[in-house]
Parts: C-alpha cells; sequence; structure tokens
C-alpha cells in the first residue's frame, strides 16, 4: 500500500495506492462511477437493494450523483471550498470531526447513494480508502461495503505504522 | 517526535499520481454534452443485449466490429460515429437518436403574378 498525492501542490487530498494497481483508489473510483458497463453489471447483481426504479433509472442517477460529487471536487482541486465542506463523520452518531477520523463524502444530490471514503489526519488532510455504491443501511450487510470498511481499518494500521497515534489527535488538530 | 514534524515528514515521503483523476475528471467536465449522450446509449445497448440474452461478442460480429469496439461503446465513454449508431439501431433493431421534427412557423406568400406566370407555362 502506497499513499499518493492526487494533485500536485495540495497536500490535503490523498489517496490509497494499492500495490497491484497504476491508479490510486480515488482515480478508480470515478472511472467506475463513470463506466456504464460496470455500473450495469453492478445494479444486476445488486437489484434487489434497489428499492424503486429500473437497472437503466439507477445508473442515470447514479453517472448524475457520480458527475455533481466529482464537480465539488474538481472546486476542492482548483482551491474554491475545502475539503471539510464536503466530508462528514462516518458514524451517525459522531457529531465532531477529529484527527483519525473515518469520515465519508456525500453525493451532492439528495439521497445519494455514492460515498467516498476516507481518513481525516490533519483539520485539512485527507486519505481517501475508497468507496462505494451504498444501497443498504448499513455497511455490514454487504459485501462491497464490508470491504471499504476493512480497507478504512487497514489504512488506518498504515498510519499508525508510519508514525502517527491516537495520542496524536488533539496535537494534529492544532497544528 | 515532534507531531507537526510527524506530519511533515509523512507529506514529504508523499508522491504524486501524476495528476491522472484531474486530467480525466477536467476531461469529463469539458465532455459532459456528448459523454451523457454516449452514456444513455450505452444503457440502451446494454438493457436491449439483456433482454434478448445477447453476447457483446455476438453484437460485435453482426456489426462487423471488433469486440474491443463494442466493449468501448458500452462503456458509454465512446465519441460514436453516426455510422456506428445506425450499425447498432439496424442490428440490435432499436431506434437510438431520432432528430425532432422542427415546426416552421414563417409563412411563405406566394405571389399571384408568379403563380399565373407558371400556370401559363405548364399549360404550354
Amino acid at each position: 500500500m502506497e499513499i499518493v498525492r492526487i494533485i500536485a501542490g495540495v497536500d490535503s487530498l490523498l489517496s490509497v495506492q494499492y500495490e497491484d494497481n497504476e491508479d490510486s483508489e480515488f482515480d478508480i473510483l470515478f472511472d467506475k462511477w463513470n463506466n456504464v458497463e460496470f455500473l450495469y453489471a453492478f445494479f444486476k447483481e445488486h437489484q434487489r437493494d434497489l428499492r424503486k426504479g429500473s437497472i437503466p433509472q439507477a445508473i442515470e442517477k447514479t453517472l448524475k450523483d457520480a458527475e455533481q460529487l466529482e464537480n465539488k471536487l474538481l472546486d476542492v482541486a482548483e482551491g474554491k471550498i475545502k475539503l471539510q465542506t464536503i466530508f462528514k463523520p462516518l458514524s451517525n452518531s459522531t457529531y465532531r470531526l477529529k484527527p483519525y477520523q473515518k469520515s465519508k463524502a456525500y453525493g451532492t444530490v439528495h439521497r445519494s447513494w455514492l460515498r467516498v471514503y476516507a481518513i481525516r489526519i490533519h483539520e485539512d488532510l485527507f486519505v481517501i480508502t475508497g468507496g462505494a455504491i451504498k444501497l443498504t443501511q448499513t455497511m455490514q450487510e454487504r459485501q462491497h461495503t464490508q470491504e471499504q470498511l476493512d480497507r478504512l481499518r487497514r489504512v488506518r494500521d498504515y498510519l499508525k505504522g508510519q508514525g502517527f497515534s491516537d495520542d496524536d489527535l488533539e496535537n494534529l488538530e492544532a497544528i | 517526535m515532534n507531531k507537526k514534524k510527524k506530519i511533515e515528514d509523512f507529506i514529504a515521503n508523499i508522491e504524486d499520481d501524476n495528476g491522472q483523476w484531474l486530467e480525466k475528471a477536467r476531461y469529463r467536465r469539458a465532455n459532459r454534452g456528448w459523454l451523457r449522450k454516449s452514456q444513455k446509449i450505452a444503457i440502451r445497448v446494454l438493457s436491449v443485449l439483456d433482454e434478448k440474452d445477447m453476447q457483446q461478442k455476438e453484437l460485435a460480429e453482426a456489426m462487423e466490429v471488433s469486440p474491443q469496439q463494442v466493449s468501448k461503446i458500452v462503456k458509454g465513454k465512446q465519441n460514436l460515429t453516426l455510422q456506428t449508431i445506425s450499425k447498432l439501431e439496424q442490428v440490435l433493431g432499436i431506434s437510438l437518436i431520432e432528430v425532432p421534427r422542427q415546426s416552421y412557423t414563417k409563412k411563405v406568400e406566394v405571389k399571384k403574378t408568379a403563380k399565373a406566370t407558371y400556370d401559363k407555362k405548364s399549360e404550354q
């Protein structure tokens, strides 16, 4: 596992990149969410989780949500907005962002099912671990979202291996 | 270790991913218009293939194109030519694009003298 900078000169947006992939997880994520063939296969497999609407409708919704989310992230890349404005705590019962907190970016369309997962290690420093199309209430209910939870844990462990610890939390926030 | 230094060291060891996402995202934003149309066509093609229980390979053979080209079409990232769209329509027996008929509101007046001249000539 490697952590890479997604935008040259911008240290706030980092991503995980695995050895067997040429691209970062962040790059792979948006490639998938803009790939109709991938989305068709995904919704065919998870059709039972679609409460209403057909597979074509689900794909169109995903493409639209991905477009809006990507535009927001482009605004971050171009310095128009800060990442903090699009990330929220992963746990619904958590109200305040803290260092090391597992975070998720929401699609900007109401009831978007797109999720970008990240670990925040400083006020404006996020490491993207991956993302998912979340169709169920909890991440544990489906294998592809459970895998994202596992990834979050692995990246968190990796960061600890890089010298960060839970004791750093407040101090990192102060920098 | 000083905690500020820890972050600085962490950042210092991070390499760029060569801006791959940024480049792609900007391309998608700049080409959104035709990409949306390409995506809609891909959705329709995949739905019809599914309904007909037809493989992409069979579609490629019927269209006399490579399987790689069909693979690009169904991803919704291909800037399709009218020729390719027509082939898809013909092979799948569906309509993918239609140009809406324009309603003309401007009236064209035909002068009586001109009509008279025409009538006279046509009688000869």
